[in-house]
């Protein structure tokens, strides 16, 4: 009671509770945003500032020739003289194919997994172990995988189940072979990810939803459609917008399994970046890609958000 | 429209039977309240019939057939559950609309049931709302009316009022009751609560651990219980059950009750153990004639209701527990409900009198001990 009315003699009626306290709270506010402000200036903003001033220069490593301003060459020869159109359709093409993929398989697991299954949690363990695998390790173990010749792994167990009718071949030089063996790699790494998220969606939506159903006549299939899938909403729109992000970010996997290649067939974005500005020392042009990337980013998140809002929130 | 029947129904689940073994018939048109405390079995009773669970023995019709083998969708029943279970992301338009979809019925048609439904329970203009922004009473009604759409043979509530608040409950069991008598569709209603049993059900089935203990109208329920806990868990407060003693003195046959002792009135039934006095049947003062007996105590609380006064006293007699879930008198207290003048003040000590005509006889098992009606 007492302390009620201390409250309402400082603050008048109606006035938003929190304004008082931010005006003396303020500096000890900015106080301890600093660092973590210092770090995004430092490690984000700094960094992406300087990418974009360098784009515009000829800044290249052990290059004699002194820095100037050569205005928009790097952005026209990035598409003309680079890998860099292809790394594009790459990754579009990386994403268009893994990221409906793995989350239709990570959704079918994750309905699997979530029925009263004999040994079920040593099913999501199994399946759940690749996400937390480094990279690295995981492509290596898929080199081994799909190695050349009769004797590689992946080409062994197809000539096994052909009775030897598989002609053995080099997955990870074919150019047609290496974008797939790629994207076979990210989605038996990634696909537990979905899966875990997925589950833990599918156990918020309340049985007695089913049963309604079930008593209004829906079938499993249309269960599935009218229950499950609008209960998925948010967990699914979280899964595919995480999966199309990581499928522009590819890299260990390109790095380790094929390097880009054959002829590009397996290059990404980011691994072209890699080459040109370390590789090749063209930092100049590895700053211009990395701002185009940025740009095609930064559209397709804006083109995400769009579609997801036209639908309509749901509580 | 049809008749539903169990006969010897079974259902355990695992090694635990839950319905040892039970038989009932629901009437065409009948509204059949199935009421008990919680977990007697009676929402297990609802799943069985809608298919929701499968029986473990015996056999349930609907209409006349089988419906044992047959999934939830093949059986042409309704249900209102006690949470709504209304699909979120749909409207309510999409709600009402589902079962009928789900039925493959033409566009016209169900804009025709779903427009009928929503006028019916006054849900025309939250139609292209979501269950979210609906209040408690909007969402229940919309339970309801999914249910209603269908034109299904058979009914199932379980527990429909139990989210609403008190004044909500009330109005929405006069619209239920309405709603039903309307249109004459065979109706399963489970609720712990006896006051939507009396006021709802043409008869109510009381049970306990899976065992149909009484069926009956609710006047024939609480007038002739058939058993100590039908007779506890109606009413409230509950039925002053006591335990009885008998004793042979100066050649009549005396018994105690609540303390005291009084000459054996007329037609007590010969196996009689307990007896039981509802809190109506008391009055204040002494006893002044034959057919009437005293009860005396000391006063320990008394609710004022303004229209009548519930006084609790404390006997020397033995009174037996009041039934779980039942809306009992704690640790052994008389109730009586008074609607004279009396104000008894607390410590007092009080003479009740009550018709004996009023004592409801028990025999050792609990069972309505036959006899004489005096």
């Amino acid at each position: 009671m007492r302390d009620e009315g201390i409250v309402r003699e400082r603050i008048p009626r109606g006035a938003p509770v929190n304004r008082p306290m931010r005006y003396s709270q303020a500096p000890a506010a900015w106080l301890l945003m600093t660092p973590a402000l210092a770090g995004l200036l430092l490690f984000l903003l700094l960094p992406f500032g300087l990418a974009v001033v360098l784009s515009f220069s000829n800044l290249r490593m052990g290059s004699p020739l002194p820095l100037e301003f050569v205005g928009l060459a790097n952005y026209t020869l990035a598409f003309t003289d680079t890998g860099l159109t292809r790394a594009l359709l790459n990754n579009l093409l990386f994403a268009l194919v893994v990221v409906p993929v793995q989350t239709a398989l990570g959704l079918a697991l994750a309905l699997l997994l979530n029925r009263p299954l004999a040994g079920r949690a040593v099913f999501r363990t199994l399946f759940f172990l690749p996400v937390v695998f480094p990279l690295s390790l995981v492509a290596v173990v898929w080199v081994l995988i799909f190695a050349p010749g009769p004797d590689g792994l992946l080409n062994a167990a197809l000539g096994l189940l052909t009775f030897g009718g598989w002609e053995p071949r080099d997955f990870l030089n074919d150019p047609f072979w290496a974008l797939p063996a790629v994207m076979l790699t990210s989605i038996w790494q990634g696909v537990g990810f979905q899966m875990v998220v997925l589950l833990a969606g599918l156990q918020a939506i309340p049985r007695q939803l089913y049963e309604a159903a079930a008593v209004d006549g829906a079938s499993r299939w249309r269960q599935f459609l009218h229950v499950t899938l609008p209960g998925l909403r948010n967990p699914l729109i979280f899964v595919v917008i995480v999966t199309t992000i990581l499928s522009f970010r590819v890299f260990d996997q390109v790095r380790i399994m094929t390097r880009g290649g054959p002829q590009d067939a397996s290059n990404t974005v980011i691994h072209e970046m890699v080459r040109t500005a370390f590789d090749q020392g063209h930092v100049a042009m590895g700053a211009a890609m990395s701002v185009v990337f940025f740009l095609v980013i930064l559209g397709i998140a804006l083109v995400q958000r769009r579609l997801l809002r036209q639908r309509g929130e749901v509580s | 429209m049809a008749e539903v029947e169990f006969e010897q129904v079974r259902k355990a689940f695992g090694g635990h039977t839950v319905i040892p073994a039970l038989d009932l018939q629901v009437r065409d048109g009948e509204l059949l309240v199935l009421l008990g405390p919680s977990g007697c079995g009676k929402s297990t009773l609802l799943r069985l019939l809608a298919g929701l669970e499968a029986a473990t023995g015996g056999e349930i019709r609907i209409g006349g057939r089988a419906v044992n083998g047959l999934g939830p969708r093949e059986r042409n029943i309704a249900m209102v559950f006690q949470n709504y279970a209304l699909y979120p992301h749909k409207t309510v338009r999409g709600n009402l609309e589902f079962p009928l979809r789900m039925r493959g019925l033409r566009r016209s048609e169900r804009e025709r049931r779903v427009a009928e439904a929503a006028r019916a329970l006054g849900l025309d203009a939250v139609l292209d709302k979501r269950p979210a922004e609906l209040s408690g009473g909007q969402r229940q009604r919309v339970a309801m009316g999914r249910a209603i759409v269908r034109e299904p043979d058979v009914f199932l509530m379980d527990e429909p009022l139990s989210n609403l608040d008190a004044r909500l409950r009330v109005q929405i069991r006069a619209e239920i009751g309405d709603l039903q008598r309307r249109i004459g569709v065979t109706t399963l209603y489970v609720t712990h609560d006896q006051v939507e049993a009396m006021t709802l059900g043409d008869r109510v089935a009381v049970m306990r651990d899976g065992v149909i203990q009484q069926i009956g109208p609710p006047a024939a329920l609480y007038e002739h219980p058939a058993n100590l806990f039908v007779a506890g868990f109606l009413g409230s407060p509950a039925m002053n059950l006591f335990e009885l003693a008998f004793e042979q003195r100066n050649g009549a046959r005396w018994m105690q009750l609540g303390g005291d002792w009084i000459r054996l009135p007329e037609g007590v039934p010969q196996q009689s153990r307990f007896a039981g006095l509802r809190p109506e049947a008391f009055a204040a003062g002494a006893a002044d004639d034959e057919g009437r007996i005293t009860l005396r105590g000391e006063v320990k609380a008394v609710e004022s209701l303004g229209h009548e006064r519930i006084v609790y006293l404390r006997t020397e007699g033995r009174m037996v527990e009041p039934v779980p879930g039942g809306i009992g008198t704690s640790e052994g207290l008389l109730a009586a409900r008074l609607t004279d003048g009396a104000r008894p003040s607390l410590g007092e000590t009080l003479a009740l009198r009550a018709n004996a005509g009023n004592i409801h006889w028990f025999a050792e098992d609990g069972t309505a001990a036959e006899g004489v009606d005096p």
